[in-house]
């Protein structure tokens, strides 16, 4: 019998693991401070640095410095107004809109197309890539409405082969599937703590060794003078207890496919032809599935699942509150029937099997209802 | 009022002889600058947070340092350098008091990189106790 | 009744968090932890009405329109958008000067000098010897391409008071915006954006018993104050501030805000007794000098120069008192303090300060411990230090040549 929320928006955020919320409010006891010349001081330090490695370990990035942020969105902005010698800056139109809006004055911004399967498209990137070598590519691991998975270390090759740079979002990737910096060969990579179990409000931002961004954020010498403001020490102590748990839930996350497959199955069975699924043909993490039905308005289908304890999104959070749909949808769908549509279930660990049941049963009569109306 | 994180996570690492040194130093006090028998050495300056004043006593028959004492405004490290300087130097020749090094001081109190030069003004703080009293004592050349 | 060890008085660099920050936090992260931007389900709209509950608190403790909070990362954040912000917007209209103060904290000074590099002038006014500004210096220095003035309220060093409302009053007589590093003075002394003609503050979560990793912006919308965000992205916080706002921060620091307002009287009367105590018993010892105005500070923050005694063997001797020093040791340039050289203090005292921060949970054990044992400390390391045979002697120490390597 299910008798609370049932919570299929995952990617938009997820809740605080409780061994995370655990050990934060341990550090929330003291006023720890990295930067105090006391003991308190000293302890703080441990946490952080032992953070750093449990993070280091989870995306075998030994090679990188890691420099914590508030979260994604300033770890992409530090890096796309911090990068040397560039001039270009180059992104397809599936990135979030912390990469998409991010278009500092300085710089030169080239937009790749991208293909139906809600993946660069490589021949674009090719053409337009500049002559010169000081541009940045910035290409996300997976995506946070369809879950495309993108080739990034395919991409990675061709930018290091005009000698370029290339930055990856791998906010929705963490904790979803293995993420392995150095195998991509990424010079830096955007992180989130609150996407898979962390807490809301910190982030990291990975950078190559070798490799020199200016600061965003001046003023004192945190984190190597790469990012003033004091360290958020509970948080990262709550994003270094979800690193932990996300490398031993790998192999447990991947099985949420099977719950996936068994919606995709389930809306097959009730919409028909007038269901379309977006980038079936290409690699995906294994909890999300970006849908859209014939002629369906996704707020109203949105205000149904509500009523019935059900939520969804309609697309990136980021989007969710404007009137304009999913950017990417147009680019997704062919047919115009599916524009006003899309759909976005994203699952965790916590989801089971009773709840996509109870799902296809609620969506069933939607769909019925929406077919009524539409007579 | 920022402070450099690595350099503090050292700072708290201080060596256990570096913290007995400062918590319980040998030979504070002062001898008496007039003497003839007393050599005197005052180096550093407050505007740099460092002064050391290292006196020595010596025994003019035997020509052997038969007492030290130190004051010092300075950071822990400074404190511990000097007062084992002032260990060290007591029962040595005078001759042979030159030849403490700041090297043999960090070695002694494993003294974090970012503090050899407290053991360096050791070093100089002996030197001039030495000069001051080889200064004091110098034979008048027979013409 | 035993005290806890180390006595914590080191306020000025972060608070405990209050315990009825905590609990709401964590209720917040056990239940309500939808990304309050989500709008389509329960856990959106209910994350979004508990950061606009926790942005009217913090709107109301200043007297502002919770429409003209903005969250962010904490103050640092804060005052690289105010400062950066406000000079490339106004930029274009050929309003390319700033006005600051040399005692600033580094977050304000480091913008400034960016924006220096980017072909803007800047203009650190110096402080007296009190570590307050001249207002005449302030309205000499404003010209036609002033955009913005930055004075900070309470000065995290010393503690001493700027006149906001003057400076406020100057600054709209002259039609140039004013900003105001807020972070030791939000929640602890009464602040009211109106009546001190502010345009712009700077607030702290972890400064007022909340948490790490949040702060605000408060930008005036009328007369409009316009800025160009420092980051760009799903345009949350009406754009000013793209990125998830951190429900659970959110509520922390909408929480500390709310019971600074019911207890900022109750809390400046108990740490101003506090405060008064120690300061006069520290005094006794003698050849201890407290920097900045003595009038013109928050009780809490009493920055002393101990002639004699360097700073980090201080420090270290009283290291059952968790404090702060504006020693060179305890700098990672090595050089000493520069809000203490800024207010003329030599090098040699600059040497000696340490700062004793007092707070909401600072008891009278542990002020009687702390005086205790910095008295007896004092006298052990004073009896080491060749300096203070010399004062003593009334001996002046610029009068010695000393022979530094």
């Amino acid at each position: 019998m299910i008798t609370q929320s049932i919570y299929f928006d995952h990617n938009a955020t997820t809740l605080l693991s409780p061994e995370a919320l655990l050990a934060m409010s341990q550090v929330y006891q003291f006023p720890y401070n990295t930067s105090a010349v006391h003991q308190l001081g000293n302890q703080a330090n441990k946490l952080v640095n032992e953070a750093r490695k449990n993070l280091q370990n989870l995306l075998n990035a030994h090679n990188y410095e890691v420099i914590f942020t508030s979260g994604s969105t300033e770890a992409t902005n530090t890096v796309f107004n911090g990068i040397k010698d560039v001039s270009d800056i180059l992104f397809s139109t599936i990135e979030h809109s912390s990469v998409f809006n991010c278009r500092p004055k300085n710089k030169n911004i080239i937009e790749i197309a991208s293909n139906q399967q809600g993946i660069i498209n490589i021949s674009d990137l090719q053409e337009k890539l500049p002559k010169h070598s000081n541009f940045l590519v910035s290409a996300m691991l997976a995506n946070n409405e369809t879950g495309s998975i993108q080739p990034v270390a395919e991409i990675a090759k061709i930018v290091h082969q005009k000698s370029g740079l290339i930055h990856c979002d791998i906010v929705q990737a963490v904790g979803k599937i293995k993420v392995d910096l150095e195998e991509l060969n990424v010079d830096f990579a955007s992180v989130s703590a609150h996407k898979f179990g962390g807490p809301q409000g910190v982030g990291a931002l990975l950078v190559r060794k070798g490799l020199d961004i200016e600061p965003l954020i001046l003023g004192s010498k945190q984190e190597k003078g790469k990012r003033a403001g004091s360290l958020n020490v509970a948080g990262i102590v709550g994003f270094s207890v979800a690193c932990q748990q996300a490398q031993e839930n790998l192999v447990e996350f991947a099985k949420i496919s099977g719950l996936i497959d068994k919606l995709q199955q389930g809306l097959k069975t009730i919409c028909g032809d007038d269901l379309q699924i977006f980038s079936q043909e290409v690699p995906r993490i294994p909890n999300t599935l970006f849908f859209s039905v014939a002629k369906q308005n996704s707020q109203i289908a949105l205000i149904h699942c509500d009523l019935h304890n059900i939520c969804l999104s309609a697309g990136s959070a980021c989007s969710s509150g404007s009137i304009n749909q999913s950017r990417i949808l147009k680019a997704l769908a062919t047919d115009e029937k599916f524009w006003q549509g899309g759909l976005r279930i994203s699952l965790g660990l916590s989801n089971t099997k009773e709840e996509i049941d109870y799902f296809l049963n609620v969506y069933q009569q939607f769909y019925k209802l929406q077919q009524k109306l539409c007579q | 009022m920022a402070f450099s994180l690595t350099y503090f996570y050292k700072l708290m690492s201080y060596s256990q002889k570096l913290l007995d040194h400062y918590e319980n130093p040998r030979n504070v006090g002062s001898l008496n600058d007039q003497a003839k028998n007393v050599g005197t050495g005052l180096v550093g300056a407050p505007a740099c947070g460092d002064v050391m004043q290292l006196q020595i006593e010596v025994d003019q028959q035997s020509g052997k340092i038969i007492d030290a004492k130190f004051k010092t405004f300075g950071c822990g490290s400074a404190i511990a350098s000097s007062s084992l300087a002032t260990e060290w130097l007591i029962g040595k020749e005078i001759e042979n008091a030159g030849q403490i090094t700041n090297k043999e001081i960090a070695a002694e109190l494993s003294l974090p990189p970012v503090k050899i030069h407290c053991s360096l003004l050791a070093e100089e703080a002996i030197q001039a106790a030495i000069a001051d009293y080889t200064k004091k004592n110098a034979k008048p050349t027979t013409e | 009744m035993s005290i806890k060890l180390p006595v914590y008085l080191d306020y000025q660099a972060t608070t405990p968090i209050d315990p009825r920050v905590i609990e709401i936090m964590l209720h917040t992260m056990q239940n309500d932890f939808g990304n309050p931007h989500s709008r389509s389900h329960f856990y959106g709209w209910r994350a979004e009405e508990l950061v606009e509950i926790a942005r009217k608190q913090v709107a109301d403790l200043i007297n502002a329109n919770e429409k003209e909070i903005f969250f962010t990362s904490g103050a640092t954040e804060s005052n690289n958008i105010a400062l950066k912000g406000v000079a490339n917007f106004y930029k274009s209209n050929q309003k390319n000067h700033i006005i600051t103060v040399a005692t600033e904290h580094k977050c304000v000074i480091n913008s400034c000098r960016d924006l220096e590099q980017e072909g803007f002038s800047v203009t650190f006014l110096p402080v007296q010897k009190n570590g307050l500004i001249d207002l005449e210096q302030l309205k000499s220095a404003i010209t036609p391409q002033t955009c913005l003035v930055s004075v900070m309220a309470i000065n995290n060093e010393i503690g001493v008071i700027q006149p906001l409302a003057e400076i406020g009053k100057i600054c709209r007589q002259h039609q140039v915006f004013f900003h105001t590093d807020c972070a030791q003075a939000f929640g602890k002394i009464p602040l009211d954006v109106e009546a001190m003609n502010i345009d712009l503050m700077s607030i702290s979560g972890h400064k007022i018993y909340g948490p790490k990793g949040i702060g605000a912006i408060f930008i005036r919308r009328k007369p409009r104050v316009r800025i160009k965000p420092l980051f760009s992205g799903g345009g949350q916080e009406r754009g000013i501030r793209s990125g998830t706002v951190p429900t659970a921060l959110a509520v922390g620091l909408g929480k500390a805000a709310e019971i600074a307002k019911q207890e900022m009287q109750q809390d400046y009367q108990k740490i101003s007794k506090l405060s008064q105590k120690f300061a006069s018993a520290i005094s006794n010892l003698t050849y201890v000098y407290l920097n900045g105005d003595s009038q013109n500070r928050y009780a809490g923050n009493l920055n002393f120069s101990f002639a004699g005694i360097e700073g980090e063997s201080m420090i270290m001797a009283i290291k059952d008192l968790a404090v702060s020093s504006g020693s060179a040791c305890t700098s990672a340039s090595l050089e000493p303090s520069y809000v203490l050289y800024a207010l003329g203090v030599g090098a040699d005292l600059a040497h000696t300060s340490i700062r004793f921060g007092l707070g909401r949970f600072t008891t009278e054990e542990e002020i009687d411990f702390a005086i205790n044992l910095i008295t007896s400390k004092v006298q052990k390391l004073r009896n080491m230090s060749p300096l203070w045979d010399m004062i003593q002697k009334g001996i002046d120490l610029n009068s010695i040549q000393w022979h530094s390597h």
